[in-house]
Protein backbone atom coordinates (compact mmCIF):
# COMPACT_ATOMS: atom_id res chain seq x y z
CA UNK A 1 0.00 0.00 0.00
CA UNK A 2 3.01 2.31 0.21
CA UNK A 3 3.68 5.01 -2.38
CA UNK A 4 7.04 6.33 -3.52
CA UNK A 5 7.94 9.95 -4.19
CA UNK A 6 9.00 10.30 -7.85
CA UNK A 7 11.49 13.08 -7.00
CA UNK A 8 13.44 11.66 -4.06
CA UNK A 9 12.30 8.01 -3.79
CA UNK A 10 11.01 8.59 -0.29
CA UNK A 11 8.40 6.03 0.68
CA UNK A 12 5.17 7.23 2.28
CA UNK A 13 2.53 4.98 3.78
CA UNK A 14 -0.48 6.75 2.22
CA UNK A 15 -1.21 8.90 -0.81
CA UNK A 16 -2.22 11.79 1.41
CA UNK A 17 1.15 11.73 3.18
CA UNK A 18 2.90 11.66 -0.19
CA UNK A 19 0.95 14.74 -1.26
CA UNK A 20 2.03 16.49 1.96
CA UNK A 21 5.62 15.40 1.49
CA UNK A 22 5.77 16.65 -2.11
CA UNK A 23 4.28 19.99 -1.16
CA UNK A 24 6.68 20.44 1.72
CA UNK A 25 9.92 19.16 0.22
CA UNK A 26 9.51 19.80 -3.51
CA UNK A 27 7.26 22.87 -3.70
CA UNK A 28 8.95 24.08 -6.90
CA UNK A 29 8.16 20.87 -8.81
CA UNK A 30 4.43 20.69 -8.10
CA UNK A 31 2.01 20.65 -11.02
CA UNK A 32 -1.16 22.72 -10.73
CA UNK A 33 -3.27 19.72 -9.71
CA UNK A 34 -0.64 18.59 -7.23
CA UNK A 35 -0.58 22.07 -5.73
CA UNK A 36 -4.34 22.00 -5.25
CA UNK A 37 -4.14 18.51 -3.75
CA UNK A 38 -1.42 19.74 -1.38
CA UNK A 39 -3.48 22.71 -0.27
CA UNK A 40 -6.50 20.51 0.35
CA UNK A 41 -4.46 17.96 2.28
CA UNK A 42 -2.90 20.72 4.32
CA UNK A 43 -6.28 22.25 5.05
CA UNK A 44 -7.58 18.85 6.14
CA UNK A 45 -4.53 18.38 8.33
CA UNK A 46 -4.97 21.84 9.84
CA UNK A 47 -8.53 20.91 10.82
CA UNK A 48 -7.31 17.75 12.50
CA UNK A 49 -4.56 19.69 14.24
CA UNK A 50 -7.03 22.25 15.55
CA UNK A 51 -9.23 19.49 16.95
CA UNK A 52 -6.20 17.81 18.50
CA UNK A 53 -4.98 21.07 20.07
CA UNK A 54 -8.35 21.72 21.59
CA UNK A 55 -8.29 18.30 23.22
CA UNK A 56 -4.69 18.80 24.31
CA UNK A 57 -5.58 22.13 25.88
CA UNK A 58 -8.44 20.55 27.81
CA UNK A 59 -6.16 17.78 29.08
CA UNK A 60 -3.42 20.26 30.10
CA UNK A 61 -5.95 22.42 31.91
CA UNK A 62 -7.31 19.45 33.84
CA UNK A 63 -3.77 18.31 34.58
CA UNK A 64 -2.77 21.73 35.89
CA UNK A 65 -5.81 22.36 38.04
CA UNK A 66 -5.91 18.75 39.13
CA UNK A 67 -2.43 19.07 40.57
CA UNK A 68 -3.14 22.55 41.93
CA UNK A 69 -6.13 21.29 43.89
CA UNK A 70 -4.32 18.16 45.04
CA UNK A 71 -1.46 20.30 46.35
CA UNK A 72 -3.79 22.72 48.09
CA UNK A 73 -5.60 19.85 49.82
CA UNK A 74 -2.59 17.71 50.73
CA UNK A 75 0.40 20.10 50.78
CA UNK B 1 1.83 33.92 7.46
CA UNK B 2 3.89 36.28 9.56
CA UNK B 3 1.14 36.87 12.09
CA UNK B 4 0.42 33.14 12.28
CA UNK B 5 4.09 32.46 13.07
CA UNK B 6 4.07 35.16 15.72
CA UNK B 7 1.00 33.65 17.32
CA UNK B 8 2.65 30.24 17.32
CA UNK B 9 5.79 31.64 18.89
CA UNK B 10 3.73 33.29 21.59
CA UNK B 11 1.84 30.08 22.18
CA UNK B 12 5.12 28.22 22.47
CA UNK B 13 6.60 30.78 24.84
CA UNK B 14 3.41 30.65 26.90
CA UNK B 15 3.66 26.87 26.91
CA UNK B 16 7.22 26.96 28.16
CA UNK B 17 6.32 29.39 30.93
CA UNK B 18 3.30 27.29 31.82
CA UNK B 19 5.49 24.18 32.01
CA UNK B 20 7.93 26.09 34.21
CA UNK B 21 5.12 27.10 36.57
CA UNK B 22 3.90 23.52 36.68
CA UNK B 23 7.43 22.32 37.38
CA UNK B 24 7.92 25.10 39.94
CA UNK B 25 4.89 24.04 41.92
CA UNK B 26 6.56 20.66 42.27
CA UNK B 27 9.94 22.16 43.16
CA UNK B 28 8.69 24.54 45.80
CA UNK B 29 7.19 21.83 47.89
CA UNK B 30 9.42 18.85 47.32
CA UNK B 31 12.67 18.23 49.10
CA UNK B 32 14.31 14.86 48.78
CA UNK B 33 17.75 13.81 49.97
CA UNK B 34 20.98 15.50 48.84
CA UNK B 35 24.27 13.95 47.92
CA UNK B 36 25.87 15.14 51.15
CA UNK B 37 23.59 12.83 53.07
CA UNK B 38 21.54 15.54 54.78
CA UNK B 39 17.79 15.16 54.50
CA UNK B 40 14.97 17.57 54.90
CA UNK B 41 11.38 16.99 55.77
CA UNK B 42 9.27 16.28 52.73
CA UNK B 43 6.46 18.80 52.76
CA UNK B 44 4.51 17.12 49.98
CA UNK B 45 4.06 13.35 49.98
CA UNK B 46 6.61 11.71 47.67
CA UNK B 47 3.93 10.13 45.48
CA UNK B 48 2.59 13.60 44.68
CA UNK B 49 6.04 14.92 43.75
CA UNK B 50 6.57 11.89 41.55
CA UNK B 51 3.14 12.19 39.94
CA UNK B 52 3.69 15.91 39.32
CA UNK B 53 6.88 15.06 37.46
CA UNK B 54 5.00 12.60 35.26
CA UNK B 55 2.31 15.22 34.72
CA UNK B 56 4.84 17.87 33.74
CA UNK B 57 6.36 15.61 31.09
CA UNK B 58 2.97 14.56 29.70
CA UNK B 59 1.77 18.17 29.72
CA UNK B 60 4.93 19.42 28.07
CA UNK B 61 4.48 16.90 25.27
CA UNK B 62 0.97 18.22 24.66
CA UNK B 63 2.29 21.77 24.66
CA UNK B 64 5.25 21.00 22.41
CA UNK B 65 2.81 19.58 19.89
CA UNK B 66 1.47 23.11 19.44
CA UNK B 67 4.69 23.95 17.62
CA UNK B 68 4.18 22.24 14.28
CA UNK B 69 5.70 24.94 12.09
CA UNK B 70 8.68 23.04 10.75
CA UNK B 71 10.43 26.16 9.47
CA UNK B 72 10.18 27.76 12.89
CA UNK B 73 11.45 24.68 14.72
CA UNK B 74 14.30 24.32 12.26
CA UNK B 75 15.27 27.99 12.41
CA UNK B 76 15.34 27.72 16.20
CA UNK B 77 17.83 24.87 15.98
CA UNK B 78 19.92 26.46 13.29
CA UNK B 79 20.73 29.54 15.34
CA UNK B 80 24.45 29.47 15.98
CA UNK B 81 27.46 31.72 16.19
CA UNK B 82 30.99 30.68 15.27
CA UNK B 83 34.22 31.77 16.82
CA UNK B 84 37.39 31.40 14.77
CA UNK B 85 39.27 29.30 17.31
CA UNK B 86 40.99 26.10 16.28
CA UNK B 87 41.77 23.20 18.55
CA UNK B 88 45.32 22.89 17.17
CA UNK B 89 46.66 25.44 19.66
CA UNK B 90 45.17 23.77 22.69
CA UNK B 91 45.66 20.16 21.66
CA UNK B 92 49.28 19.72 22.92
CA UNK B 93 48.55 21.59 26.17
CA UNK B 94 45.45 19.48 26.75
CA UNK B 95 47.22 16.22 26.07
CA UNK B 96 50.07 17.07 28.46
CA UNK B 97 47.51 18.03 31.12
CA UNK B 98 45.59 14.79 30.55
CA UNK B 99 48.77 12.73 30.78
CA UNK B 100 49.79 14.51 34.00
CA UNK B 101 46.39 13.84 35.59
CA UNK B 102 46.49 10.21 34.54
CA UNK B 103 50.00 9.86 35.98
CA UNK B 104 48.96 11.56 39.22
CA UNK B 105 45.99 9.24 39.73
CA UNK B 106 48.02 6.10 39.09
CA UNK B 107 51.03 7.23 41.14
CA UNK B 108 49.06 8.46 44.17
CA UNK B 109 46.81 5.42 43.96
CA UNK B 110 49.78 3.16 44.46
CA UNK B 111 52.03 5.29 46.64
CA UNK B 112 49.87 7.30 49.02
CA UNK B 113 48.02 5.76 51.91
CA UNK B 114 44.60 6.98 52.93
CA UNK B 115 41.03 5.99 52.28
CA UNK B 116 37.93 7.35 50.63
CA UNK B 117 37.64 11.07 50.12
CA UNK B 118 40.86 11.70 52.05
CA UNK B 119 42.83 10.35 49.11
CA UNK B 120 43.88 12.45 46.10
CA UNK B 121 43.28 9.65 43.55
CA UNK B 122 39.72 9.05 44.78
CA UNK B 123 39.01 12.79 44.78
CA UNK B 124 40.44 13.37 41.29
CA UNK B 125 38.67 10.42 39.69
CA UNK B 126 35.20 10.45 41.27
CA UNK B 127 34.67 14.06 42.34
CA UNK B 128 36.86 15.79 39.75
CA UNK B 129 36.45 13.62 36.69
CA UNK B 130 33.33 11.44 36.87
CA UNK B 131 31.18 14.17 38.50
CA UNK B 132 32.66 17.57 37.66
CA UNK B 133 34.30 16.90 34.33
CA UNK B 134 31.30 15.00 32.99
CA UNK B 135 29.08 17.95 33.96
CA UNK B 136 31.38 20.24 31.98
CA UNK B 137 30.94 18.10 28.85
CA UNK B 138 27.17 18.63 28.68
CA UNK B 139 26.99 22.09 30.26
CA UNK B 140 29.83 23.64 28.23
CA UNK B 141 31.31 21.32 25.63
CA UNK B 142 33.31 18.17 25.11
CA UNK B 143 37.01 18.81 25.62
CA UNK B 144 37.89 15.13 26.05
CA UNK B 145 39.42 14.65 22.57
CA UNK B 146 41.94 17.31 23.61
CA UNK B 147 42.63 15.93 27.09
CA UNK B 148 42.67 12.23 26.24
CA UNK B 149 46.35 11.27 26.51
CA UNK B 150 45.85 7.88 24.84
CA UNK B 151 45.35 9.43 21.42
CA UNK B 152 49.09 9.89 21.40
CA UNK B 153 49.66 6.17 21.19
CA UNK B 154 48.73 6.32 17.51
CA UNK B 155 52.41 7.21 17.07
CA UNK B 156 53.21 3.62 18.00
CA UNK B 157 52.15 2.57 14.53
CA UNK B 158 52.27 -1.20 14.33
CA UNK B 159 50.08 -1.46 11.25
CA UNK B 160 46.33 -1.09 11.57
CA UNK B 161 44.00 -4.01 12.01
CA UNK B 162 40.37 -4.34 11.03
CA UNK B 163 37.96 -3.77 13.93
CA UNK B 164 35.47 -6.67 14.08
CA UNK B 165 32.38 -4.83 12.86
CA UNK B 166 29.91 -7.29 14.36
CA UNK B 167 31.08 -6.20 17.81
CA UNK B 168 29.79 -2.69 17.05
CA UNK B 169 30.06 -0.51 20.09
CA UNK B 170 28.85 -3.20 22.52
CA UNK B 171 32.33 -3.35 24.13
CA UNK B 172 31.81 0.30 25.06
CA UNK B 173 28.39 -0.54 26.56
CA UNK B 174 30.05 -3.21 28.71
CA UNK B 175 32.80 -0.76 29.61
CA UNK B 176 30.24 1.78 30.75
CA UNK B 177 28.55 -0.86 32.91
CA UNK B 178 31.98 -1.64 34.33
CA UNK B 179 32.69 1.97 35.27
CA UNK B 180 29.34 2.42 36.97
CA UNK B 181 29.57 -0.90 38.72
CA UNK B 182 33.00 0.11 40.02
CA UNK B 183 31.77 3.53 41.08
CA UNK B 184 28.54 2.63 42.77
CA UNK B 185 28.92 -0.83 44.24
CA UNK B 186 32.50 -2.06 44.30
CA UNK B 187 34.86 -1.16 47.17
CA UNK B 188 37.06 0.74 44.70
CA UNK B 189 35.89 4.17 45.84
CA UNK B 190 37.32 3.37 49.23
CA UNK B 191 40.47 1.59 48.10
CA UNK B 192 42.90 3.89 46.23
CA UNK B 193 45.28 1.05 45.49
CA UNK B 194 42.59 -0.77 43.53
CA UNK B 195 41.56 2.47 41.82
CA UNK B 196 45.16 3.05 40.69
CA UNK B 197 45.25 -0.48 39.28
CA UNK B 198 41.97 -0.07 37.39
CA UNK B 199 42.95 3.33 35.95
CA UNK B 200 46.31 1.93 34.88
CA UNK B 201 44.60 -1.09 33.30
CA UNK B 202 42.19 1.23 31.45
CA UNK B 203 45.22 3.19 30.22
CA UNK B 204 46.97 0.06 28.96
CA UNK B 205 43.83 -1.21 27.21
CA UNK B 206 43.38 2.19 25.56
CA UNK B 207 46.99 2.31 24.36
CA UNK B 208 46.64 -1.21 22.99
CA UNK B 209 43.30 -0.44 21.31
CA UNK B 210 44.44 2.82 19.73
CA UNK B 211 47.67 1.22 18.54
CA UNK B 212 45.97 -1.88 17.18
CA UNK B 213 42.83 -0.44 15.56
CA UNK B 214 43.75 3.21 15.11
CA UNK B 215 42.44 6.11 17.22
CA UNK B 216 39.31 6.84 15.20
CA UNK B 217 37.91 3.31 15.24
CA UNK B 218 38.89 2.58 18.82
CA UNK B 219 37.69 5.85 20.32
CA UNK B 220 34.49 5.94 18.28
CA UNK B 221 33.54 2.30 18.78
CA UNK B 222 35.06 0.59 21.78
CA UNK B 223 36.15 3.25 24.28
CA UNK B 224 33.25 3.92 26.68
CA UNK B 225 34.75 7.14 28.03
CA UNK B 226 35.25 8.87 24.67
CA UNK B 227 31.78 7.87 23.48
CA UNK B 228 30.16 8.98 26.72
CA UNK B 229 31.73 12.45 26.51
CA UNK B 230 31.14 12.67 22.77
CA UNK B 231 27.37 12.28 23.10
CA UNK B 232 27.20 14.70 26.01
CA UNK B 233 29.23 17.13 23.90
CA UNK B 234 26.57 17.09 21.17
CA UNK B 235 24.06 18.34 23.75
CA UNK B 236 26.36 21.13 24.94
CA UNK B 237 25.99 24.76 23.83
CA UNK B 238 29.60 24.85 22.60
CA UNK B 239 31.04 22.50 20.01
CA UNK B 240 33.90 22.14 17.58
CA UNK B 241 33.16 22.38 13.88
CA UNK B 242 35.47 22.52 10.89
CA UNK B 243 35.50 26.30 11.06
CA UNK B 244 36.20 26.56 14.78
CA UNK B 245 34.14 26.87 17.93
CA UNK B 246 30.39 27.08 17.56
CA UNK B 247 27.92 28.53 20.04
CA UNK B 248 24.40 27.13 19.71
CA UNK B 249 21.27 26.38 21.68
CA UNK B 250 21.74 23.35 23.97
CA UNK B 251 20.55 20.20 22.23
CA UNK B 252 19.99 21.87 18.87
CA UNK B 253 22.47 19.53 17.16
CA UNK B 254 20.77 16.38 18.46
CA UNK B 255 17.98 16.12 15.85
CA UNK B 256 20.55 15.96 13.06
CA UNK B 257 22.70 13.40 14.85
CA UNK B 258 22.66 10.09 13.00
CA UNK B 259 23.62 7.02 14.97
CA UNK B 260 24.87 4.01 13.03
CA UNK B 261 22.95 1.03 14.29
CA UNK B 262 21.25 -0.65 17.20
CA UNK B 263 24.58 -0.91 18.99
CA UNK B 264 24.74 2.91 19.19
CA UNK B 265 21.11 2.95 20.33
CA UNK B 266 22.18 0.44 22.99
CA UNK B 267 24.96 2.77 24.08
CA UNK B 268 22.63 5.76 24.40
CA UNK B 269 20.15 3.72 26.42
CA UNK B 270 23.07 2.55 28.59
CA UNK B 271 24.17 6.17 29.19
CA UNK B 272 20.76 6.92 30.59
CA UNK B 273 20.30 3.70 32.52
CA UNK B 274 23.71 3.61 34.24
CA UNK B 275 23.16 7.04 35.79
CA UNK B 276 19.70 6.03 36.93
CA UNK B 277 21.09 2.82 38.40
CA UNK B 278 23.80 4.80 40.13
CA UNK B 279 21.05 6.70 41.93
CA UNK B 280 19.08 3.56 42.64
CA UNK B 281 22.12 1.79 44.12
CA UNK B 282 22.38 4.54 46.74
CA UNK B 283 18.82 4.23 48.07
CA UNK B 284 17.60 2.56 51.21
CA UNK B 285 15.28 0.51 49.04
CA UNK B 286 18.12 -1.01 47.04
CA UNK B 287 20.15 -1.72 50.20
CA UNK B 288 17.23 -3.69 51.57
CA UNK B 289 16.88 -5.62 48.31
CA UNK B 290 20.56 -6.53 48.48
CA UNK B 291 20.24 -7.47 52.14
CA UNK B 292 17.17 -9.58 51.44
CA UNK B 293 19.02 -11.47 48.69
CA UNK B 294 22.11 -11.86 50.86
CA UNK B 295 20.04 -13.51 53.58
CA UNK B 296 19.01 -16.07 51.00
CA UNK B 297 22.58 -16.78 50.01
CA UNK B 298 22.91 -14.62 46.88
CA UNK B 299 26.25 -12.80 46.81
CA UNK B 300 26.00 -8.99 46.73
CA UNK B 301 28.14 -8.76 43.60
CA UNK B 302 25.68 -10.94 41.68
CA UNK B 303 22.64 -8.97 42.87
CA UNK B 304 24.24 -5.64 41.94
CA UNK B 305 25.38 -6.83 38.52
CA UNK B 306 22.01 -8.53 37.99
CA UNK B 307 20.14 -5.33 38.86
CA UNK B 308 22.30 -3.35 36.46
CA UNK B 309 21.83 -5.78 33.58
CA UNK B 310 18.15 -6.64 34.10
CA UNK B 311 17.23 -2.97 34.47
CA UNK B 312 19.11 -2.23 31.27
CA UNK B 313 17.36 -5.03 29.41
CA UNK B 314 13.96 -3.77 30.63
CA UNK B 315 14.62 -0.21 29.57
CA UNK B 316 16.19 -1.13 26.25
CA UNK B 317 13.17 -3.36 25.62
CA UNK B 318 10.77 -0.52 26.52
CA UNK B 319 12.54 1.88 24.17
CA UNK B 320 12.51 -0.64 21.32
CA UNK B 321 8.86 -1.51 21.99
CA UNK B 322 8.01 2.20 21.79
CA UNK B 323 9.74 2.50 18.41
CA UNK B 324 7.90 -0.58 17.13
CA UNK B 325 4.66 0.98 18.35
CA UNK B 326 5.37 4.19 16.37
CA UNK B 327 4.81 2.18 13.18
CA UNK B 328 1.17 1.56 14.04
CA UNK B 329 0.42 4.86 15.82
CA UNK B 330 1.76 6.96 12.97
CA UNK B 331 1.61 4.64 9.96
CA UNK B 332 5.03 4.80 8.37
CA UNK B 333 6.96 2.45 6.12
CA UNK B 334 10.16 3.19 8.05
CA UNK B 335 11.45 0.06 9.81
CA UNK B 336 11.47 0.21 13.61
CA UNK B 337 15.26 -0.09 13.67
CA UNK B 338 15.50 3.11 11.65
CA UNK B 339 13.05 4.79 14.04
CA UNK B 340 15.11 3.65 17.04
CA UNK B 341 18.23 5.08 15.44
CA UNK B 342 16.60 8.40 14.69
CA UNK B 343 14.93 8.90 18.06
CA UNK B 344 17.78 7.62 20.27
CA UNK B 345 19.57 11.01 20.43
CA UNK B 346 16.58 12.38 22.36
CA UNK B 347 17.78 10.26 25.30
CA UNK B 348 20.98 12.30 25.71
CA UNK B 349 19.44 15.31 27.53
CA UNK B 350 17.58 12.93 29.86
CA UNK B 351 20.84 11.16 30.70
CA UNK B 352 22.48 14.53 31.36
CA UNK B 353 19.56 15.52 33.60
CA UNK B 354 19.98 12.37 35.68
CA UNK B 355 23.72 12.87 35.86
CA UNK B 356 23.21 16.43 37.05
CA UNK B 357 20.59 15.37 39.60
CA UNK B 358 22.87 12.71 40.92
CA UNK B 359 26.23 14.48 40.93
CA UNK B 360 25.76 18.27 41.17
CA UNK B 361 25.48 18.22 44.96
CA UNK B 362 28.25 15.65 45.32
CA UNK B 363 30.55 17.77 43.16
CA UNK B 364 29.79 21.07 44.92
CA UNK B 365 30.32 19.50 48.35
CA UNK B 366 33.62 18.06 47.09
CA UNK B 367 35.07 21.30 45.65
CA UNK B 368 37.21 22.05 48.76
CA UNK B 369 38.58 18.49 48.63
CA UNK B 370 39.41 18.93 44.95
CA UNK B 371 41.14 22.23 45.72
CA UNK B 372 43.13 20.59 48.51
CA UNK B 373 44.14 17.67 46.27
CA UNK B 374 45.79 20.09 43.81
CA UNK B 375 47.21 22.51 46.38
CA UNK B 376 50.70 22.00 47.81
CA UNK B 377 51.82 19.80 49.41
CA UNK B 378 50.98 17.58 46.45
CA UNK B 379 50.90 13.80 46.69
CA UNK B 380 49.73 13.86 50.29
CA UNK B 381 46.56 12.61 51.92
CA UNK B 382 43.96 15.37 51.80
CA UNK B 383 42.67 16.88 55.01
CA UNK B 384 39.79 19.18 54.07
CA UNK B 385 36.12 19.22 54.96
CA UNK B 386 33.46 18.93 52.28
CA UNK B 387 31.07 21.82 51.88
CA UNK B 388 27.66 21.50 53.46
CA UNK B 389 25.23 21.50 50.58
CA UNK B 390 22.36 23.98 50.98
CA UNK B 391 18.87 22.51 51.25
CA UNK B 392 17.56 24.16 48.08
CA UNK B 393 19.94 22.02 46.09
CA UNK B 394 17.48 19.14 46.38
CA UNK B 395 15.10 21.29 44.32
CA UNK B 396 17.86 21.64 41.73
CA UNK B 397 18.08 17.85 41.55
CA UNK B 398 14.40 17.52 40.73
CA UNK B 399 14.83 20.36 38.23
CA UNK B 400 17.71 18.45 36.60
CA UNK B 401 15.53 15.43 35.91
CA UNK B 402 12.56 17.49 34.73
CA UNK B 403 14.59 19.80 32.47
CA UNK B 404 16.38 16.78 30.98
CA UNK B 405 13.05 15.16 30.14
CA UNK B 406 11.55 18.41 28.83
CA UNK B 407 14.48 18.91 26.44
CA UNK B 408 14.22 15.22 25.49
CA UNK B 409 10.51 15.60 24.64
CA UNK B 410 11.28 18.70 22.57
CA UNK B 411 14.15 17.01 20.68
CA UNK B 412 11.99 13.95 19.94
CA UNK B 413 9.22 16.27 18.72
CA UNK B 414 11.63 18.07 16.34
CA UNK B 415 12.96 14.75 15.06
CA UNK B 416 9.39 13.59 14.40
CA UNK B 417 8.55 16.78 12.49
CA UNK B 418 11.63 16.26 10.35
CA UNK B 419 11.03 12.56 9.84
CA UNK B 420 7.32 12.42 8.99
CA UNK B 421 5.57 14.24 6.16
CA UNK B 422 2.33 14.69 8.14
CA UNK B 423 2.22 16.99 11.15
CA UNK B 424 -0.54 15.00 12.84
CA UNK B 425 1.49 11.88 12.04
CA UNK B 426 4.50 13.44 13.80
CA UNK B 427 2.45 14.12 16.92
CA UNK B 428 0.93 10.64 16.93
CA UNK B 429 4.38 9.09 16.57
CA UNK B 430 5.26 10.44 20.01
CA UNK B 431 2.44 8.77 21.96
CA UNK B 432 4.42 5.61 22.80
CA UNK B 433 7.83 7.26 23.43
CA UNK B 434 6.24 9.91 25.66
CA UNK B 435 4.44 7.22 27.65
CA UNK B 436 7.81 5.53 28.24
CA UNK B 437 9.32 8.90 29.18
CA UNK B 438 6.55 9.65 31.69
CA UNK B 439 7.21 6.25 33.26
CA UNK B 440 10.93 6.92 33.35
CA UNK B 441 10.45 10.35 34.94
CA UNK B 442 8.32 8.74 37.62
CA UNK B 443 11.03 6.17 38.24
CA UNK B 444 13.75 8.84 38.32
CA UNK B 445 11.91 11.11 40.72
CA UNK B 446 10.96 8.17 42.90
CA UNK B 447 14.66 7.30 43.15
CA UNK B 448 15.80 10.76 44.21
CA UNK B 449 13.01 11.17 46.74
CA UNK B 450 13.97 7.87 48.38
CA UNK B 451 15.88 8.10 51.64
CA UNK B 452 19.57 7.22 51.43
CA UNK B 453 20.87 4.56 53.82
CA UNK B 454 22.18 5.98 57.07
CA UNK B 455 25.80 4.96 57.33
Amino acid sequence: MTVTCPYCNRICSTKRLLVLHKGHDHPERLTESERIAYENAREQEATNLRRYRLKALVVVTFLYFGFLFTYSIIG
Amino acid sequence: MESRTTIRRRLLLGGILFGAVLAGSGLATAHGGTAGGTRNAVTAPPWLVVATGGGVIGGSFLLSSFATDRTFVQSLHERSWSLPVTSAVYQPVGTVLGALLFGTVVATGFLISGRGTGHPAVIIVWIGWWSGYTMSTYLFGNSWPMLNPFRLSEWLDTGRHEYPSRLGCWPAVLGLFGIVWLESVSPIAETPHLLGTVVLAYGLVSVAGVTWFGPDTWLEKADPVSKFFHYYGVLAPVGWTDSGLELRLPGSRLPELRVDGLDEVGFLVAMLWVTTFDGLAHTQFWSSVVEFAAERGLPTVVVQAGGLLIGYAVFYGAFRAATVRIRSDAPTPLPSVELARRFAPSLVPIAAGYHFAHFAGYFISGVPLLGAAFAPPLFMPVAADPLTVPAWLSGLRIAGILVGHLVGVWIAHSIALELFPGRMQAIRSQYAPVTVMVGYTILGLWIITQPTPTN
